[in-house]
């Protein structure tokens, strides 16, 4: 039958197509220099709920490439090469994250991978990564099994993960007042971990009791049921990993119940990323996590970076920013120290390398027994501040995050276990 | 547990069921005079609270500014989708229930990049107005003075839909259309115009939705996608085109939600799935709906 | 069942040429056109699946995606959690997702047009919230991964083989059962399901076995996904992608049986390549979504064939 012309024509015709459409693809391989430049993919959540953030921790990468490249590129032993980021959108799937490696790898022959913000996307490339021999580098992603019992040799991560995050949380409130903890965290991984995280540390430090823990869903709109249901246990203290639009969401509707007037919150990850959108509706007085509050002027060299920059990209770094940054640092010492961009040879050079970031971190290393690094965490107050439009941290004081990691020995177990 | 909490616990619930109705009131009025099911709702509930952000930020937040933006936004977005509804599926009403589908899934995955073009990607909120920053005090605890508004409001869009529904001549006409097409053009109704502005309606009503959740929550662009599955399942379980079972059924939603997660808080992502199924194997049409199998 | 004739006509010919140069392909083809031809023809399987209730039933399905995604984490658990090996698990898979399309169909089947639909959307929308939720036994949000691929089929080249296989072997016997007494009567109901009844048929009871071998097929394409992607994740049953397989089958067109393997093909690479150009993907798959509709509702194949028959007339 006709049809079956029809078939054939238009397989071909589909298939021109694509090789059209390929073409423009593989001439962005730069064949001019006479160096070829390093070419660093990134699989990020460009569409989906978290692209804000997701795409700071862009920002962050590439102005720190920038200024990289600016000098003529990183150094290796063959001189300088400049360094050429490819951005794909893995739109918060873990399915099209691996798509987006296997293009990156193997259709525009990336060097290695960086990127993922969410757990299960980095979970997923993490696999794939481990299966094809790619290095890939973790900014933000933070659930532990990724460089607990799920890590390997190419897989590293610059930022804490949830085990230290919640750890550090009860190291901190172990010598506080507070023993009537209630929790609110969304309904999915990370949220998970991050309350498994900090139970266990609070049982392993004795701050408290559990005495209601709350659930909703990611992209939850309405929290009152949660908030009253919160309220009824009479907690002391919340500890909430929520972001983004339900923290906003969370803050906003508890304070039309008198919720901080009666007990105190401990936020994970409230820093500039809530704190600058939610303007001045934010509440005084509760407790925030983060790896690198704003604080400025700071130090010299903090006032340094956040000048450098503004100047560059007409506003001040957010979190997630300095964490984008820090991974460009990480992995162009690494490329200095190894003198090359060859993956087995970068790793070596990246399992001993450490960097400086703003304070109060400052140096951060990478251990070697499972390619995480030590970033500490810190934990401040809300205050009202006029200088800016938005709230700052005060009292800030930062919880190391050596001692709030597991020992080698433990993840090498758990890592034989899973085998 | 005191019986104020119990108390506290029926208000939150009502105040989910308020915002669960307003997006799926509309929705529920779509399906029953135009037999379509519009993807799009969320998107417009999601550009109305948007569209709130910006005319509030216009206005400087003041409590007059809040009361304009709550009569305009609503209305721009829903003159906005009465014109898309025009241009795009005017044509596909005869036509299988399935094109209409797909183009109003088009429009909302476009409205989520284009919320993204026009407003960027930064998470918003809107502020909230002066006059609802007190809270209200109910046995001795606080209750947000805000939630009464939206619970109030909720209420008034409920009589205010019936009303127009069944006490005016634009709503004689709606149901006219909704039984019968031929017959209605026949009498000499211009029916693209009442199914036009039917439409209108119904956007207009979600856009009034997201329009009284900005304040009170934060907004991203994928609002939208989220509140359009919660708008479907109110109204599966409410029975397609039936407004009271709209409000039972975001009721139902609101109240065993917030009843529990008092007692089995693991399970809050579930509860309003496990009513979807009851209703589903035990009354296919919804509470409210008319019995429609065949063969 | 009939006895299928070999004619040596032109079409066959041209089916022959075609699987003749996707049978060459992998010899010159680069490594990650492998991956996305393997990919392509897995959707393929998929939509083509999803063409047997829509095309020729007649009916809208929006769940369609949770018998792929219930054949995908069959695959993976079976291979996972009890450690079977592939061939078991790619039995059992279509074998446990047609089963759950005879109790979805059951409550399904019986309504139409958009009834039908909300109800699919309804059911599937479950299966992906229990396969988000019971984290204990299908891994949530994480989903599963690591999945062993057997040692013969390491490399793309051979998966495809198979894949592709797989493929030949599915189409023909859809094919089949879509011309056999079965099948024509399929398309009757669609055209006039009362005159079908009066006949003294149990109208229902066709559509229920129809939906049934659909929804095996598509388990078996969810379990070659796994295999391919060494993962899944409940969001192979998010509603956006029974949305995105329908889709792929009207933009082939839905009365041509090869329809739904030029949208699936279309589709795939228009998302992989769309969000390389652009941030903004989903505002140009809207706007092509809805060009598409208003412009050719027949899909490409049916405006192609419209012409032809135009120009013969």
């Amino acid at each position: 039958m006709k049809l079956k012309i029809t078939l054939s024509v238009l397989m071909s015709s589909v298939i021109i197509f694509a090789l059209i459409l390929a073409i423009p693809g593989s001439v962005l391989v730069a064949t001019a220099k006479p160096l070829p430049p390093i070419k660093i993919g990134i699989v990020q959540s460009v569409s989906g709920m978290v692209s804000d953030f997701a795409l700071e921790d862009v920002e962050g990468f590439k102005v720190r490439i920038d200024e990289i490249n600016e000098k003529g590129g990183v150094k290796t032993k063959d001189g300088l090469r400049k360094i050429k980021l490819i951005v794909r959108d893995n739109k918060l799937k873990p399915d099209i994250a691996v798509k987006n490696a296997k293009s990156l790898i193997l259709e525009q022959k990336c060097n290695f991978l960086v990127g993922c913000i969410s757990s299960s996307c980095t979970l997923a490339v993490s696999q794939w990564a481990k299966e094809n021999k790619a290095l890939y580098w973790c900014w933000d992603a933070r659930t532990h099994h990724a460089t607990g019992s799920r890590g390997h040799r190419y897989y590293f991560r610059s930022s804490g993960n949830t085990w230290m995050n919640g750890h550090a949380a009860a190291y901190y409130f172990k010598d506080k007042p507070y023993t009537r903890w209630g929790f609110i965290n969304p309904d999915y991984s990370y949220g998970r971990s991050q309350f498994e995280s900090f139970v266990h540390g609070m049982k392993e430090f004795k701050a408290g009791v559990k005495v209601t823990e709350q659930w909703p869903k990611l992209g939850t709109t309405d929290f009152t049921p949660f908030i009253t249901a919160l309220m009824a246990a009479k907690p002391e203290m919340i500890y909430s990993s929520l972001w983004g639009t339900d923290a906003m969401t969370f803050i906003k509707q508890s304070k039309g119940y008198g919720l901080f007037k009666k007990m105190g919150y401990v936020g994970l990850f409230h820093g500039m990323p809530l704190l600058r959108p939610i303007g001045q509706e934010m509440v005084e007085g509760i407790y925030a996590l983060t790896e690198a509050p704003f604080v400025y002027p700071g130090p010299p060299e903090n006032r340094a970076f956040y000048d450098a920059y503004k100047d560059r990209t007409g506003k001040l770094p957010s979190d997630y920013s300095v964490l984008g940054y820090n991974a460009a640092t990480f992995i162009v010492a690494g490329i200095e120290k190894a003198g090359t961009a060859e993956t087995e040879a970068l790793i070596d050079a990246l399992e001993t390398v450490c960097i400086d970031t703003i304070a109060p971190a400052g140096r951060i290393c990478i251990r070697k027994c499972d390619h995480q690094s030590d970033y500490g965490i810190c934990i401040g107050k809300t205050v009202r501040d006029p200088k800016w439009p938005w709230f700052v941290l005060k009292d800030i004081e930062i919880i190391p995050g050596a001692p709030t990691m597991r020992s080698c020995e433990q993840i090498m177990d758990e890592r034989a276990k899973t085998k | 547990m005191e019986w104020e909490d119990l108390l506290f616990q029926f208000l939150s619930g009502l105040t989910t069921c308020m915002i669960y109705f307003l997006i799926a009131a509309g929705l529920t009025l779509i399906l029953g005079v135009l037999k379509i099911l519009n993807f799009a709702q969320g998107g417009i509930y999601m550009l109305g609270a948007y569209t709130t952000y910006t005319f509030m930020r216009l206005f400087g937040g003041s409590n007059l500014g809040f009361l304009l933006t709550l009569i305009i936004a609503p209305t721009v977005v829903a003159v906005f989708f009465c014109i898309l509804e025009v241009l795009l599926l005017r044509r596909f009403y005869e036509k299988p229930a399935l094109y209409v589908l797909l183009i109003t899934y088009g429009v909302l995955i476009a409205t989520y990049d284009m919320a993204r073009m026009i407003w960027g990607w930064i998470i918003k909120t809107a502020p909230m107005p002066a006059m609802f920053q007190r809270p209200v005090e109910i046995f001795g605890r606080f209750f947000p003075l805000y939630n009464v508004f939206l619970i109030s409001m909720g209420f008034f869009m409920f009589f205010l839909i019936w009303f127009v529904i069944h006490k005016t001549v634009w709503g004689k006409m709606m149901r006219a259309a909704a039984d019968d097409r031929e017959m209605t053009a026949a009498l000499g109704i211009n029916v693209p115009l009442v199914f036009t502005s039917v439409f209108g309606l119904g956007a207009w009503i979600a856009a009034i939705g997201g329009a009284l959740v900005a304040p009170m929550a934060g907004m991203a662009a994928d609002m939208g996608i989220e509140a359009g599955i919660i708008a479907f399942i109110v109204v599966v379980i409410a029975g397609l085109g039936s407004l009271p079972g709209a409000l039972l059924a975001a009721f139902i939603c609101g109240e065993v939600q917030a009843f529990g997660i008092l007692v089995l808080p693991e399970l809050a992502i579930a509860f309003m799935y496990l009513v979807l199924v009851i209703v589903l194997i035990v009354r296919p049409w919804g509470l409210f709906g008319k019995p429609v199998i065949i063969k | 069942m009939q006895k299928v004739e070999v004619v040596l006509s032109k079409t066959n010919i041209w089916v022959l040429i075609t699987v003749a140069f996707f049978a060459v392909f992998p010899i010159w083809a680069p490594v990650m056109w492998k991956h996305l031809t393997t990919e392509i023809f897995i959707i393929a399987l998929f939509a083509i699946s999803l063409n047997m209730i829509l095309g020729r039933g007649g009916l809208p399905s929006f769940g369609h995606a949770c018998f792929y995604c219930i054949g995908g984490y069959t695959t993976a658990m079976l291979m996972i959690k009890l450690h079977l090996p592939f061939t078991i698990a790619l039995i059992a898979a279509p074998i446990v997702a047609a089963l759950f399309a005879t109790i979805i169909g059951y409550f399904s089947v019986r309504l139409t047009g958009l009834h039908f639909a909300i109800l699919t959307l309804g059911f599937g929308q479950l299966v992906w919230a229990i396969a988000h939720k019971w984290y204990s036994f299908t891994g949530g949000d994480d989903g599963i991964t690591g999945i062993p691929v057997p040692t013969a089929l390491q490399g793309i080249t051979p998966y495809y083989y198979l894949v592709f296989a797989i493929l030949i072997v599915c189409l023909i016997l859809i094919w089949m059962i879509q011309n056999s007494p079965f099948g024509i009567t399929i398309t009757a109901i669609r055209e006039n399901h009362e005159r079908v009844t009066f006949s003294g048929l149990k109208v229902w009871h066709y559509m229920l076995l129809n939906f049934v071998i659909a929804g095996f097929f598509a388990g078996i394409a969810g379990s070659l996904l796994v295999i391919l992607e060494r993962s899944v994740f409940p969001d192979f049953g998010y509603w956006t992608t029974s949305a995105g397989v329908v889709l792929m089958a009207i933009l082939g067109g839905v009365s041509v049986f090869i329809g739904p393997i030029v949208g699936a093909a279309i589709i795939t690479l228009l998302e992989h390549y769309i969000s390389v150009y652009t941030f903004y993907w989903q505002m140009v798959l809207g706007c092509l979504i809805i060009i598409l509709v208003m412009f050719m509702p027949g899909g490409i194949c049916g405006f192609i064939q419209d012409r032809i028959k135009g120009r013969k007339a």
